[in-house]
């Protein structure tokens, strides 16, 4: 689909047959202290070989660095064929088709996403993507809020520390209380408060894992300490690693949300992202954003369409239980590129790749004098390690020898390690934890 | 279009009709049409109470949403489970299986603003 501007002189007919002078006499009811009326801190036109210039020039500052950084975000390799396959014009947008006879192509994509998503997360349906991790995070609270009425919503206090930030801006308004879980001491939630902690109020639960250490939650055994009650389960995840880990649809949980990046996606300096959601059928009329579905025309033929959309905004108005009306089209058609790609099997390589090197590094760490691995064995590629030296300093180090890492608390690194990363890589930087004085 | 005589109505197009001190709430053949194919029904919990104006139930159309409002406080005691599965009875049988709940009020259906079938009729102006 292509975004055509109007002329100048199609603008002047709109304005002419409106009645104004021009189009700054048509938006002159806004009020005069509103306008900008400085200049904007933006040079004179520059050529293209001096703004090609110029623009090198700010883009070598950049330390792009080895990346060692996780915390939800993962420098995983993305094949090239996905550039080639989502920058084709038939692909390249990132609007949501409302028009179904133009779009077939992408709406038949955006449909093998959600099939594909399903499949990855044990659940009955996926919708078209929302914004990213943390929006989807606080979309699943909400629809579950608007399902069962209740108001109040434990939260493991290892949730990823933005989603729960942006999670308390979206309830803030809401009469919705968050309740953090107790941690148990192995970096996974304290299973035995789980039972005494739910009460008739509870709203939902809400549960990642991997968690933001990098641990592996038992999410079967979580839904098992729930009991019966009215409160819904929301299993947070990476969908890669939902390749090799038990889908959360199967572990008991009732809405699946995560964050897409890792599908095929580069880390952009910190987006656009992609949010992923499905659900149980009991709760598609509350799933929020676009469904795509598969029906067939008047020929018998296969087609694809929006669906469902009384659930909407721009149907039921006040009434909806998200605002959302949209998705995040572009980076869905790279994530789904890249799950066709690597298919079941691909996808569970590029988790044994990681989590391996991972491991070989934890393993390594644990032996250099001042570093301790705080958790050692349940998790897949990203762990914490506490150390006797100022994780600041460390941090900076590193960075001065070309390597990226994140201290997560004053003496502690939170580690990633992707299948991007190569044993000379890992090797070369255990040798610097070993030289630091 | 059929609007019957022993039925009352509403300015929200919705009919009633009292049973046994308990109050039928569907809505009328006119307002089935304008909403074109019904496709799903969410209706309040048996046990929720109700005030006047307050929604009952959610319908909705293919291409549109629209609640059913009661015009009466009380608390619903039942809701039509035929609608789960075929909401499409709110179509073709408005006044019959297509009835949405039923409420249980103190206050008798004589004293609720209501409109009779020619009242509702010259309303919607047929």
């Amino acid at each position: 689909m292509k975004y055509i501007p109007c002329t100048r002189q199609e603008e002047k007919q709109i304005i002419d047959f409106l009645g104004y002078k021009s189009f700054e006499d048509f938006i002159s009811f806004i009020p005069d202290d509103l306008y900008f009326k400085g200049k904007y801190n933006i040079s004179d036109p520059l050529s293209e070989i001096d703004l090609i210039g110029h623009m090198k020039s700010i883009g070598a500052k950049n330390n792009e660095g080895i990346c060692f950084i996780g915390g939800g975000a993962y420098d995983r390799y993305v094949p090239s064929v996905i550039d080639f396959i989502a920058s084709r014009s038939e692909f390249y947008t990132a609007y949501t088709p409302y028009q179904a006879e133009v779009s077939q192509g992408t709406l038949q994509y955006i449909y093998e996403y959600q099939s594909m998503i399903c499949s990855l997360s044990g659940m009955d349906a996926a919708n078209a993507s929302l914004y990213d991790g943390a929006s989807a995070v606080a979309e699943a609270v909400i629809l579950a809020n608007g399902h069962n009425k209740k108001n109040k919503i434990l939260i493991s206090p290892f949730l990823n520390r933005n989603y729960l930030s942006v999670l308390e801006t979206h309830v803030k308004n809401l009469n919705l209380e968050l309740i953090e879980l107790p941690m148990g001491n192995d970096g996974t939630i304290d299973l035995k408060s789980i039972k005494s902690m739910m009460a008739d109020d509870i709203s939902s639960i809400v549960i990642q894992s991997p968690n933001f250490l990098g641990q592996i939650e038992d999410w079967s055994a979580i839904k098992d300490k729930m009991g019966s009650n009215d409160a819904l389960f929301i299993a947070v995840s990476d969908p890669l690693s939902l390749a090799v880990i038990n889908p959360p649809g199967d572990c008991g949980a009732d809405i699946y949300v995560g964050e897409g990046q890792s599908l095929g996606n580069y880390l952009s300096f910190g987006g656009p992202y992609l949010g992923v959601m499905s659900v149980k059928n009991k709760l598609i009329r509350k799933l929020p954003g676009r469904i795509v579905g598969k029906t067939v025309d008047v020929d018998g033929k296969i087609g694809y369409t929006l669906t469902l959309q009384t659930r909407e905004q721009h149907i039921r108005r006040e009434r909806a239980t998200s605002n959302i009306c949209t998705n995040q089209g572009l980076v869905a058609l790279r994530a789904t590129i890249y799950m066709s790609l690597l298919g079941a099997k691909g996808l569970q390589s590029i988790n044994k790749l990681s989590s391996s090197k991972a491991h070989y590094m934890s393993r390594k760490i644990d032996e250099i004098d001042g570093f301790n691995v705080k958790y050692k064995n349940n998790f897949l590629n990203e762990f914490v390690v506490s150390t006797v030296h100022s994780a600041k300093l460390l941090t900076e180090y590193f960075s001065k020898n070309n390597y990226n890492l994140y201290s997560l608390s004053d003496n502690e690194l939170l580690i990633a390690v992707t299948e991007k990363r190569s044993k000379e890589q890992i090797d070369k930087l255990l040798d610097l934890f070993r030289d630091y004085k | 279009m059929e609007i019957l005589d022993n039925l009352v109505y509403t300015k929200d197009h919705e009919w009633l009709r009292e049973e046994d001190g308990k109050i039928y709430i569907g809505i009328t053949d006119f307002a089935q049409g304008e909403l074109g194919d019904i496709i799903f029904l969410e209706a309040h919990a048996v046990g929720d109470s109700v005030e006047i104006g307050g929604s009952v139930a959610t319908i909705e159309a293919v291409k549109t949403v629209a609640d059913v409002y009661s015009p009466i406080a009380g608390k619903i005691v039942e809701v039509n489970a035929l609608l789960e599965e075929q909401p499409e009875l709110i179509n073709t049988e408005p006044y019959g299986d297509g009835w949405i709940a039923c409420i249980e009020s103190s206050t008798s259906i004589d004293s609720i603003e209501k409109l009779t079938s020619q009242e509702y009729l010259n309303f919607i102006g047929k």
